[in-house]
């Protein structure tokens, strides 16, 4: 405003600088009360995901947060749950795969993954040592990939879509995984 | 597709959408089906019903973390916010008396604990070979020393208690104590002594419970008593104790047979 302005210019001038603040105010509060909704209904099946994969509550607790922070927005434009839980399967197996390869410590030994690559070779029993090394040594997008189908259960059309890669990526990453399975187990391709 | 009646267990997806009320109804008939001929099934949903009520009992009261916020004002208003900031920073540097011997209270590391997250439980057990961070459900043998160092994430008082598959109920911390017992100093907390394990075979949890005001023992002990009378596979999935206004850590020992 300067003072070249009549006085009910100077008012209008003031009044739509109120206006813009406060409409910004106001969308921010509308944003944070559609943010919370989102996190009351997809945050339990985040921590959820997270802890299946990291076994430990507060390690979980930075992971679901870090996860949703950065899968936010795209459920907020998900279509469905269903497309709004590949996003959140996707960046959480990211993030706690990566935390677990960066604090070395030794995981995967879950009766789940277990039971899972059990089935997926047709042993009575596979050690737990031997998971954690098979987990441990496969390459990110590999892990990533076996872990959503063989301890999360995804079908392979499943994984392609919560991954966003084709099916015959899939498909090929699954193989170089059983690959290695077998090598680390001493087992004949 | 992931069909139930072909021998594949539940996914993770076919359980979520269903507990959000988006399941398809041709597949929650099968996923009924499913749940009634296979326990493992039952198990893996109880589980991760669990993990998602703890969520709600824990971290969704503190609300949703703060997305980061892209700045969408004129540039002229960066550059006074800018400007104002400086300002301040150089004011403060003026008025704040420089003290470079001054050290801090507590190491950086310690100051941070308290801020944010639960409380976490570690197990530490002692072989031949030396102190090892024992993993969840890590197998120790009767006769193991293991010792535990509990991060009390800003809580003044703990307990630490367990419950085994054999009903037998143990407090740990404060041994002999009639209620939880005050912390001597924010951070990590070594509880004093190792504990020796007892000859029963079978899952043993412990659990670490931290408040800002004492906790009866026999408050726990009664809680303890009446999980144990729902056996051992009850105990391994019972990640809390009904204890209102407590934050918990627990962390599930299973107990081989001792060695010869």
């Amino acid at each position: 405003m300067t003072a070249s302005h009549p006085n009910h210019v100077r008012s209008a001038l003031a009044l739509g600088s109120l206006t813009a603040a406060r409409t910004r105010t106001i969308g921010v509060a509308m944003e944070d009360e559609a943010f919370e909704r989102l996190y009351s209904r997809f945050g339990p099946a985040t921590f959820a995901h997270c802890r299946g994969i990291l076994h430990d509550d507060a390690a979980a607790e930075d992971a679901s947060q870090e996860t949703f922070l950065r899968v936010h927005s795209h459920l907020a434009k998900a279509p469905n749950a269903r497309e709004a839980l590949f996003w959140i399967y996707r960046i959480a197996t990211n993030v706690c795969l990566s935390e677990l390869r960066r604090r070395r410590r030794k995981p995967f030994a879950v009766c789940n993954a277990v039971e899972a690559l059990a089935i997926a070779f047709g042993d009575d029993v596979i050690e737990r040592d031997a998971v954690a090394r098979i987990f441990g040594s496969a390459p990110g997008k590999v892990r990533e990939v076996a872990w959503l189908h063989f301890v999360s259960g995804l079908d392979q059309a499943e994984v392609a879509e919560a991954l966003d890669v084709s099916r015959g990526t899939v498909v090929n990453r699954l193989n170089q995984f059983r690959d290695l399975a077998r090598k680390l187990l001493g087992r004949s391709t | 597709m992931n069909g139930f009646d072909d021998g594949k267990h539940l996914s993770v997806l076919d359980m979520d959408l269903w507990r959000l009320d988006e399941l398809e109804p041709a597949r929650i008939t099968k996923l009924r089906l499913h749940l009634e001929r296979c326990t493992a099934c039952v198990q893996r949903l109880a589980e991760r019903d669990e993990f998602k009520q703890r969520f709600r009992r824990v971290m969704l009261p503190h609300g949703a973390p703060k997305p980061r916020r892209t700045f969408r004002g004129k540039w002229f208003n960066a550059r006074g916010v800018l400007v104002f900031a400086a300002g301040m920073g150089a004011l403060l540097f003026a008025v704040v008396p420089k003290s470079p011997d001054r050290k801090s209270a507590l190491p950086r590391s310690e100051i941070l604990f308290g801020v944010k997250g639960s409380p976490t439980l570690r197990v530490y057990a002692k072989s031949e070979s030396g102190a090892r961070a024992l993993s969840e459900s890590g197998r120790l043998a009767a006769s193991d020393a293991i010792r535990f160092v509990v991060d009390p994430a800003g809580a003044r008082y703990l307990l630490l208690a367990s419950v085994d598959g054999d009903g037998a109920l143990n407090v740990y911390f404060p041994y002999g104590g009639t209620e939880s017992a005050r912390l001597p100093k924010p951070g990590a907390f070594a509880v004093p002594g190792s504990i020796v394990l007892d000859a029963a075979a079978g899952p043993e949890r412990v659990y670490a419970l931290l408040s800002n005001e004492p906790i009866p023992v026999g408050r726990v002990r009664a809680a303890l008593a009446r999980l144990a009378k729902r056996g051992p596979e009850t105990i391994r999935k019972t990640y809390a104790l009904p204890l209102s206004g407590v934050e918990q850590a627990t962390f599930l020992i299973e107990k081989a047979e001792a060695r010869p």
